[in-house]
Parts: structure tokens; sequence; C-alpha cells
């Protein structure tokens, strides 16, 4: 449903007052006669008059510039966002005041900060002067501190007319539709060259649930294959019906698996640096070009967090971007849970990397390596080759 | 144009919402450019490529790209018939005028790259014979970008011959309103009826050519190029053929708005479509934005080219 603004006057301007100077003008003009009294109170009218279609018809006009628009940032980085305001009418607004609430975690420059009084949060405010048919936009620089997607909330307009003697609160908007996604810090593992060990000459191969239909290795006995596999050609020349064979596929997918609980119970001490030493790991496969999948045992639909194999820089992003809104808000798998589900739905991989969680490898596939709180890989070929 | 008006008012008796997908499908036929409509499922790629199709008159195809569907299931197949004792050819879908590949990451990369040649040079080779495909012959693909289980990635290859990339999304609630309340009993894609036949659509094709480009517009055109191959965002930038595409869509625009002669405006409608799946972003591109917000980020450095009076 959609609210109206609320307008607030000031007590000369209220009805009750207008409607007590109507008999003090009636008596004036009736028998007093006195010209400086009637224009007083005709000045008086006129300015109540203008105020009150002032407001009425800035009440439809003004609109907070609200786009669907998502900022990427890494902790510590800056960023510029824009946010603003558009007056359609055709009165230019001379004094208004734009004021939003965003995360303590992100600094701002460039910007004025009323305090809250320990209920409320701070607030940045924005002062301005718009010309009819104009918008503005501030553009806000930004420096967030810590992973995670924000947004811009209770966003309110507030326009006053030209002597502050009404105010005009717009309906507070609960949030903006633009998003700031702060990316994972990303921590580097130390011992990440140990994994090039584990996958010598890999070639990279496209995921196929069939046959490598692309590759044809020779020809087969015909046994009701379907009507394009069989090999006319050969076919002629043998006068039997033979079919194409084809190549098995080789897979190079790495599957990387994000343990965020705690041995015991609830969410690991050290979340924040799983999800850094995982990033890192997402980085590192798109820098070698190798595609990888990724699992994270937090709750989604019904089933851990999963990113299906894939490459490049777009999937590092999508990657980044899903570790950027995990919270300890949701719910959690068990590890026992969490590697049989990895075990019955990975894509074939020739390694798996478990960050987090106690060590357990249950019984995934290829080779099979721990990343643990520290940072510190371990396991895959034989341990004592990989142990620091 | 009267014609182009109708046909999109066509298009909107089943499709609703995004005036500028459509707009921008319209343009494309009017340059015989190949069309990949993308967007997360139901958001009606099929239905409006089914729709376009059904407003033009000629022959319609639609393949249902899965991983088993081959080349020989595309282009056709020469097999040896022991009737005749020889060998015959079966023509594939591919010989049509309006070809929809539905979910084209679906095929293997293989059967993607046999639509190279039909969506390049309009021909197809059937073993010795090289057979002309009808005229005009436009695809029309779909694809799930967000679907990656048991997809392929189209090559850039055969991105680059996609003349335009259109995302669909979201309708508002009021069309999704309108939506609810058209399909609640009926389809309307059934009654759908043609109203622009080929011969139409061949003479809008030649008038297209012949919308002038002016040297500003034609600067704009290559700077914008220019801007994609030095973006710190872009891995590789547009090619001479996307900058030819450009050109030819905004001719398209401007014929679309009645006008004989393009302005930048029209360069700018139509950048985002024209370049989006062009360029192969950087790390740095894909954590900072996304390919669109990237081409209108270009978009927004390059200056525009203003008249000057004297």
């Amino acid at each position: 449903m959609k609210r109206n603004p609320h307008i607030d006057k000031a007590f000369f301007l209220s009805d009750k007052v207008i409607m007590s100077t109507i008999i003090i003008f009636i008596w004036d003009l009736i028998f007093l006669k006195h010209p400086v009294v009637m224009t007083s109170i005709l000045i008086y009218y006129s300015y109540a008059i203008m105020v009150h279609y002032y407001t009425n018809h800035i009440t439809n006009a003004m609109q907070i510039l609200n786009e669907n628009r998502r900022y990427r940032v890494f902790p510590g980085n800056e960023a510029v966002i824009g946010i603003g305001v558009r007056n359609n009418a055709k009165l230019s607004i001379p004094n208004g005041k734009l004021s939003f609430e965003l995360s303590e975690t992100i600094e701002t420059e460039g910007v004025l900060i009323e305090s809250g009084d320990g209920v409320l949060s701070d607030r940045r405010v924005y002062p301005f002067l718009i010309p009819a048919k104009d918008s503005i936009e501030w553009r806000l620089s930004i420096r967030p501190q810590k992973r995670g997607l924000y947004t811009i909330e209770n966003v309110e307009l507030i326009v006053y007319d030209w002597f502050r003697t009404s105010t005009t609160y717009f309906p507070v908007l609960p949030r903006l539709q633009t998003e700031i996604l702060v990316y994972p810090l990303i921590k580097p593992i130390r011992n990440i060259q140990r994994l090039e060990r584990l996958m010598p000459g890999i070639q990279q191969s496209r995921l196929s649930y069939l046959e490598d239909a692309s590759a044809v290795s020779g020809v087969k006995q015909y046994e009701n294959e379907s009507f394009r596999h069989i090999h006319w050609k050969a076919s002629l020349r043998m006068q039997q019906l033979v079919a194409k064979k084809y190549q098995p596929v080789t897979h190079s997918g790495v599957t990387i698996c994000l343990n965020l609980s705690a041995p015991q119970r609830g969410f690991h001490s050290r979340f924040e640096d799983l999800i850094s030493f995982t990033a890192f790991l997402c980085q590192y496969m798109t820098t070698k070009h190798l595609s990888f999948e990724l699992f994270i045992n937090i709750y989604k639909g019904g089933r851990p967090l999963t990113l299906n194999l894939r490459e490049g820089n777009e999937h590092l992003a999508a990657s980044l971007t899903a570790l950027a809104q995990l919270s300890t808000s949701g719910a959690a798998f068990s590890e026992t849970a969490f590697l049989t589900y990895i075990k019955e739905s990975q894509a074939p991989s020739v390694l798996t990397i478990l960050v987090g969680g106690t060590g357990i490898r249950g019984n995934l596939q290829g080779e099979v390596v721990y990343v643990n709180e520290h940072g510190h890989l371990s396991g895959g070929g034989t341990d004592a080759a990989l142990s620091i | 144009m009267e014609s182009l008006q109708k046909l999109k008012k066509n298009i909107q008796k089943v499709f609703v919402g995004n005036e500028t997908a459509i707009e921008l499908l319209i343009e494309s036929v009017l340059c015989s450019g190949h069309v990949l409509l993308e967007d997360v499922p139901g958001t009606g790629k099929t239905l409006l490529a089914k729709s376009l199709a059904k407003s033009m008159a000629g022959q319609f195809s639609r393949i249902q790209c899965t991983p088993d569907v081959l080349p020989s299931d595309i282009t056709g197949i020469e097999y040896f018939n022991p009737k005749s004792n020889d060998f015959e050819k079966r023509l594939g879908p591919v010989y049509t005028n309006i070809l929809l590949a539905d979910e084209i990451n679906r095929a293997l990369p293989r059967t993607q790259s046999s639509l190279l040649e039909a969506m390049e040079e309009r021909q197809i080779t059937l073993d010795r014979e090289t057979i002309k495909l009808p005229s005009p012959f436009i695809v029309i693909a779909t694809q799930n970008p967000l679907e990656s289980q048991g997809t392929f990635p189209l090559p850039d290859a055969q991105l680059d011959r996609f003349f335009m990339s259109i995302p669909l999304g979201y309708p508002s609630q009021e069309e999704e309103r309108t939506i609810i309340r058209r399909f609640r009993e009926h389809q309307p894609l059934d009654t759908l009826s043609v109203c622009i036949t080929l011969e139409e659509l061949i003479d809008l094709q030649v008038e297209t050519k012949r919308i002038l480009v002016s040297e500003p517009v034609e600067d704009y055109i290559l700077q914008l190029t220019a801007a994609t191959r030095s973006s710190k965002y872009c891995e590789t930038g547009l090619s001479p053929r996307a900058s030819l595409a450009l050109l030819k869509a905004s001719q398209a625009k401007a014929l679309y708005m009645g006008r004989s002669y393009c302005i930048p405006e029209d360069v700018q409608f139509v950048f985002p479509a024209i370049a989006s799946h062009r360029i192969t972003i950087t790390m740095e591109g894909a954590l900072t934005a996304g390919r669109r917000e990237i081409t209108e980020q270009i978009l927004h450095e390059v200056d525009v080219p203003v008249e000057i009076s004297r």
C-alpha cells in the first residue's frame, strides 16, 4: 500500500490559527478598516496558500533514485557509490535533506554524519537544493572493512519550504535496491605450490555426461545404436552396419569443500579465515585455468550451498560472491553428512580440497588434500612428502 | 515504421514486458542478425522467439539442444539407402528461415560449432556439396547463464557470430499480473497471425542498409570499439565484425524510429546488446562488474559527438 508523506507545519500556519484569523480579518474589514492589519493578514494568507500549494505540489514530485545496482569491492579498498534524488516538480526545492543508514563497518567520506542516540544508529546526511525538473546524484566514497552484502537502509527524505515553516517527511524507504558486495579477504595458503605436484600434466576437458562424441576412436559392430551413431562410410566399405566408437572422457576438475562447522558444535571460531583461504583457492584455480566446483556446508535449499564445475573469471566472481554472503545466522551440515553429499554429487575430479573440518577424507574422488584453519595444506599422495 | 510497429504489437499480444528486448530483436532481424536470448528459466525466451517466428511468414524450425544432439542432427546427413543402392541427403532443421536453437549451451561444443558455417556464410556443406540456405536465415538461440551442470559454454568464435545478446529480465509486478491473466485460460501464441511477409522483410532489410551514417557517428562507433580494446576490464575487445554489427544495428534502430539517418542515441541503444557477449573480461573486470556493466561504463566514458553550430 502506498503511504503518503507527512506534512508538519509551523504553529502559525496550522488550520486553527488560520481559522481564528478569519474572524479578525472580517472584524477589521467591517468595523476597523485598518489598512495595516488588513495588508498584514492578506500577506499572511498569501504565504499560507503558497506554502500549502508548495507542499502539496512537491508531495508527488520528489523521488529517491533507486536503481538496481551492485557495487563490488574488496575489504579495505575504496569504491564510489551513487545516491540521488529527482525533483519532477516545476518548482525548485530550496531546502531538503536526504539521510540514510549504512553499516558501521563501511567507512564513508564526504558526507555529514548525524550521531544516533544509542538506540538509533548513525545516519549519513546530504542537505540539498535542487532546481525544478532536475536530479542530483551524490558520489559517496566508501571503504568497507568487513565481508558481506550491504544495503543502504532507512532512507529518509525531508523537504522544507523557503523559511523552514513547513516540513514534508516522505515515507521512509526500508532499503534501496543498490547493494554493496564486499568480497572476502584473500589470505594465501603458504604451501600451495605443493598442489601442483598432485596435478602433473593434466589436460582440461569439458565435462560430458556421455562419451566424448567429439572424438571418434574407431568403429564397432552395430548393436542397436542410434541412427546417427552409424558410421555410414565404414558400413559401406565393410558391407555390414558398424557404429562409431568414442573415446572415454577425461576430467580435470577440482572440488573445493568448505566446512565451516566447529569440531563440536556451532560454527568454527576462525570462520572468516576459512572463507579467506577458500577465496584464495578459487583465485588460484582461476589463475591456473582449472575448472573447479565449490561445496559449502551451509544449508541452501535443503542441501549444501553448491557452485557447479566451471572455469574462468566469471566463475571466480560467482564463487567470491557466494563466499561474501556467508553468515553464521544459517544452519550448517555436519561433517559426515557434508562429505556424504559431496561423495554423491561431486563431478569427476582429480583433486578434492577440504577446507576446515577435522580432516576426515571420506571416500572422495581423486587426490584428497586438507587445508586447516591456519592455512596449512596437507595430505595427497604420500602424506610424508607433503607434510610441512 | 508502420510495419515494424505492427510487428512489435503482434509480438506483444503474446510476450508481455521488456519492450527493449522486442525492439532489439526486431532490429536484429532487420540486419539478418542472429540473436542470443539469455536469462534465467521462465522469463519467456522461447516464447519471444516463437512469437517472432509466428509473426513472420516463412519456415520455422526448432532444435532442442541436448548433449546427444550431433552436428548431423542440425545440418543434415548423407546416408546410404540400400533400396536405391546410393547415398542420399536428408537436410537438417537448419534449412529454414528462422531456426530456434533452444538451450544452445546444452549441446556439445562440436555441435555448437556446426552452426558456425550456417550462421556466418548462410550455407551448409554436406560431404562435397555446399547448399545455400534460404534467405532470410536467422538463428535465435536461447541459453540460461546460471545453469552449469551439463552445459558447455559457447566458444568465443561462436559468440562473435551472434549479432546481439539480449537479456530479458524479470517483468514488473504489473506486467506479471498481465501475464497471469492473459495465460490463465488460453495460449495466445496459438491464435497469433502472420503480420509481415518475407518480401516485406527483405525490402526493409534493403532499406536498413540505405540509412545514412554521418562521419561523426562513424567515429563514435570506432571510438567505442577502441575503448573496449583498451579497457583495463577487457581481456579482448570488440572485433571488426562487431564494429560492423554496431553500425548495422544503429541503422536498424534509426529505421525503427522512422529516421533516414543515424544519431548517437541509436548507437548507445544497441551498444550493450552488441558488445556484452563479445568482450572477454579480465579477473579484475569480473570482480568489479558484470559484462553489461562494463559495456555501460565504456558507453559512459566515451565522448558523445555533438552537433556544433556556426
